[in-house]
């Protein structure tokens, strides 16, 4: 236990007696931590916009100025879409805000910068917030002015069609249909009951006719003839032939009753069957006629018949209370509309927007890493010192590790690259701009490396300070947090981080096909600070032993 | 006979380090042509410093050196010397030709020159069989004997050997004092060494230094006598292990 004690002190002992070590140790560590919270510090704050009224009317003005007023947004206004687009593409501005509205109605649009995904979330939800209030005023007098008329004539529609859906022409409409059939109904049972009672009555009145125009035929015949037989017996003396003439005329009173009862009868009924029959039928075309009459003034297609007057009496009224009532509409239509899209001149997938950024990052990695322990590593084994006793000049030196380190971390580079279009499919521009960008960010690399290297002089704390660094730049280099996102106060040390510029670069290249007029600047500013880096390492080592 | 000047003239050189560590106070002495001059001392004494200092990769805090025929340019100075530090300071993982070839190509040699002078040193100090060999798996000796050769390479007419034999077996210190000799022929001189045997035979003059000051310096044999002494260890035992401890 004991000797363990012991160890652990002179760990502890070795440890501190490094004071570069112990810095790097305590400070870095903190300060990565302080960078990391002061650069995701807020949710994006002071975002660039560039906004372009395009009506320039009343509501569009009123909606400008809101936008305007959004503490949140640093406003700079556009022509037209176009020099929107440019001020964009020149980094001014990270989102176009179109505001497209006449007649009260339109589009606020949103174009959206694809290399800065977390500002354009809160660009619309600040855009939505600042015209929420004028777009709801304007969706409310869009309701009393032009939705009613627009209900009303929607109103009007339906009941015409209503109207003419149970009123109209059509016969086929079902009140149609059913008044005809109800009135074919009432017709076929009237006429059935006319020919039962015209029957029944005839038939009746026959029957009764029949019979007392026999019975006065018989009693006519029956007096003529007895008072001929009679006549004739009184003519002929009593005795059988008078018995016989008296019985044979009583035969043919008898037989002739008989005959004209039966022509009576016959036809009677004859006549009465024809008579019967146009009676029929004349009373069938008057039920006919009157009902056609009948249909023509009660069917719902005629103006003029009490149903249709009825009817549309109450449709109309229906249709006035309708009118008339406060009706609370619920609008569907959105009269502005807030729309959002990206300002893309490819199509791209969500791993782009982050490939462009892993490329600079990977070649910080590899030739930071690299560098930064090359000269401390021969300073610890005193090769360096060696060297510098003889005429080898310290620039000449410098500047061979610089290059050296460059084409060993070229390899790399030059697989990453590949992986990333080959394997992964990442959307890459220009060939030789990404390959520019990367072969100057390396050289920006190595230069930072040495500088490391030159400053830590031990190769431990070459390599803590070097980690430290890269995640340093990597955290500061806006590739995780858009400079919106960064607290205030720190928000322009991203602005000499050479990462940043890589970053930017490759972003323009790779998502926008952009060439090379729009990234000469972050080029020129790379190889600014590969200069001031190597120089400033250059210098030191000129200035070692001392 | 007009007296040639002094090929190294140290004078009033002093180094502070970090933490006012003096570890060169005020010294003064100069190098002649073809001379051996030991610069002796215990450990600590700053001997290394000044070679350092003198080999131009340690500017000194006061004081100054001048080379013969420099004009004060360090470029000139570091074409005129030749140093051998202590710990070799080689390139371990480079090969016994590559490390050759490195040190010497800031040299005005040209490429056939340096490849015939590569491969005459290698001959010399017996590295031809280990010319490929990578430095790191020589032994301490063969290390030494390439860091000479790499300290020699451009015939330099200053050689600043700094305890070139420490650790070596008596054979190849031997050799190296053959060496020695053989170039003071054409080079001055200036090394360091704890071992006071090898300094009183092969150093013409010696300052022995005692925390960061010279306590004597001239030639062994008139110190020794000076100094009512039999040797150069005696001479040192004296002068400083005994002043030290009364000063303790």
């Amino acid at each position: 236990m004991k000797i363990i004690l012991e160890y652990i002190l002179f760990e502890l002992k070795r440890f501190f007696k490094n004071i570069k070590l112990v810095l790097i140790f305590f400070i870095s560590p903190l300060l990565t931590t302080a960078v990391f919270a002061l650069f995701a510090y807020q949710s994006p704050k002071d975002i660039h916009i560039a906004l372009v009224n395009v009506v320039g009317n009343e509501l569009s003005d009123k909606i400008t100025t809101k936008i305007k007023e959004n503490t949140l947004f640093k406003v700079k206004e556009a022509g037209n879409i176009e020099e929107g687009k440019r001020v964009l593409k020149s980094g001014e501005a990270k989102s176009v805000v179109e505001i497209d509205i006449a007649d009260e109605k339109g589009e606020i649009k949103i174009i959206e910068d694809p290399r800065y995904p977390e500002i354009q979330g809160k660009v619309k939800e600040e855009i939505a917030n600042s015209t929420k209030e004028i777009i709801k005023e304007t969706t409310a007098l869009l309701a009393e002015s032009t939705a009613k008329d627009k209900y009303q004539k929607s109103i009007d529609q339906k009941f015409t069609e209503f109207t003419d859906e149970i009123l109209g022409q059509n016969s086929n409409t079902p009140l149609s249909k059913t008044i005809t059939n109800e009135l074919d109904k009432i017709k076929q049972e009237t006429v059935s009951q006319i020919n039962s009672q015209v029957d029944a009555q005839i038939s009746e009145n026959l029957a009764t006719s029949k019979t007392k125009l026999s019975a006065k035929l018989n009693e006519e015949v029956t007096s003529k003839f007895d008072a001929f037989t009679a006549q004739i017996a009184g003519m002929l003396p009593p005795g059988e032939v008078a018995n016989t003439i008296t019985a044979q005329l009583t035969n043919y009173r008898q037989e002739l009753t008989a005959s004209i009862e039966s022509t009576i009868n016959a036809e009677i009924s004859e006549q009465m069957s024809e008579f019967q029959s146009k009676i029929k039928q004349q009373l069938v075309a008057t039920v006919d006629q009157k009902f056609d009459t009948y249909k023509k003034r009660l069917m719902p297609s005629n103006p003029e018949s009490p149903i249709y007057k009825a009817i549309k009496q109450q449709v109309d009224q229906f249709k006035t209370d309708l009118e008339q009532q406060d009706v609370d509409i619920a609008i569907n239509t959105e009269p502005i509309k807030l729309e959002s899209k990206e300002y893309l001149s490819k199509d791209i997938k969500y791993f782009d927007r982050y490939s462009s950024g892993a490329i600079p990052l990977v070649i910080v990695l590899i030739f930071l890493l690299k560098s930064a322990t090359s000269m401390s590593q021969d300073r610890e084994s005193g090769v360096l010192e060696r060297l510098f006793s003889t005429p080898a000049s310290r620039f000449k030196v410098m500047i061979a590790k610089i290059i050296s380190n460059v084409l060993i971390g070229i390899v790399s580079l030059f697989a990453i690259i590949l992986m990333l279009k080959f394997i992964f499919g990442a959307a890459l521009g220009s060939w030789w701009l990404v390959l520019l960008i990367s072969f100057i960010m390396a050289i920006v690399s190595v230069s930072m490396g040495m500088l490391i290297s030159v400053i830590t002089r031990d190769l431990a704390s070459s390599i803590q300070f070097a980690f430290y660094t890269f995640f340093m730049i990597v955290l500061t280099s806006e590739f995780f947090f858009a400079s919106e996102n960064i607290h205030p106060y720190f928000r322009y040390f991203s602005k000499i981080n050479p990462l940043t510029y890589a970053v930017s670069a490759l972003r323009k290249v790779n998502l926008f096909n952009w060439g090379f007029g729009d990234i000469w600047q972050e080029l020129t500013i790379m190889v600014s600070f590969a200069v001031i880096y190597a120089a400033i390492a250059i210098w030191l080592v000129s200035r070692e032993h001392r | 006979m007009k007296q040639m000047p002094a090929v190294i003239k140290v004078d009033k050189l002093t180094k502070i380090f970090d933490r006012d560590v003096t570890a060169v106070n005020h010294i003064s002495f100069s190098v002649e042509e073809n001379e051996i001059f030991g610069l002796l001392g215990s450990n600590g004494s700053g001997k290394s410093t000044t070679l350092r200092m003198i080999a131009t990769v340690l500017d000194p805090t006061d004081g100054e050196i001048s080379y013969r025929d420099a004009d004060g340019d360090k470029n000139i100075v570091r074409n005129m010397i030749g140093y051998i530090p202590q710990q070799d300071l080689l390139y371990e993982d480079l090969s016994v030709i590559d490390n050759l070839r490195l040190f010497s190509c800031s040299y005005r040699f040209s490429y056939q020159e340096r490849e015939e002078r590569i491969k005459e040193l290698l001959q010399r100090l017996e590295l031809k069989k280990y010319r490929n060999y990578c430095v790191a798996d020589l032994s301490g000796g063969y290390k030494k004997r390439l860091s000479i050769a790499i300290g020699i390479f451009h015939y330099p007419k200053i050689i600043i050997a700094d305890e070139i034999t420490i650790g070596l077996d008596p054979d190849l210190r031997r050799k190296i004092w053959d060496l020695l000799l053989d170039l003071k022929k054409n080079a001055s001189i200036i090394f360091t060494t704890h071992y006071l045997e090898e300094a009183e035979k092969l150093c013409d003059r010696i300052a022995l230094m005692d925390l960061g000051k010279i306590a004597v310096k001239g030639e062994p044999k008139k110190i020794i006598a000076e100094n009512h002494c039999h040797n150069l260890e005696e001479v040192f035992y004296k002068l400083v292990t005994n002043k030290n401890k009364g000063g303790q």
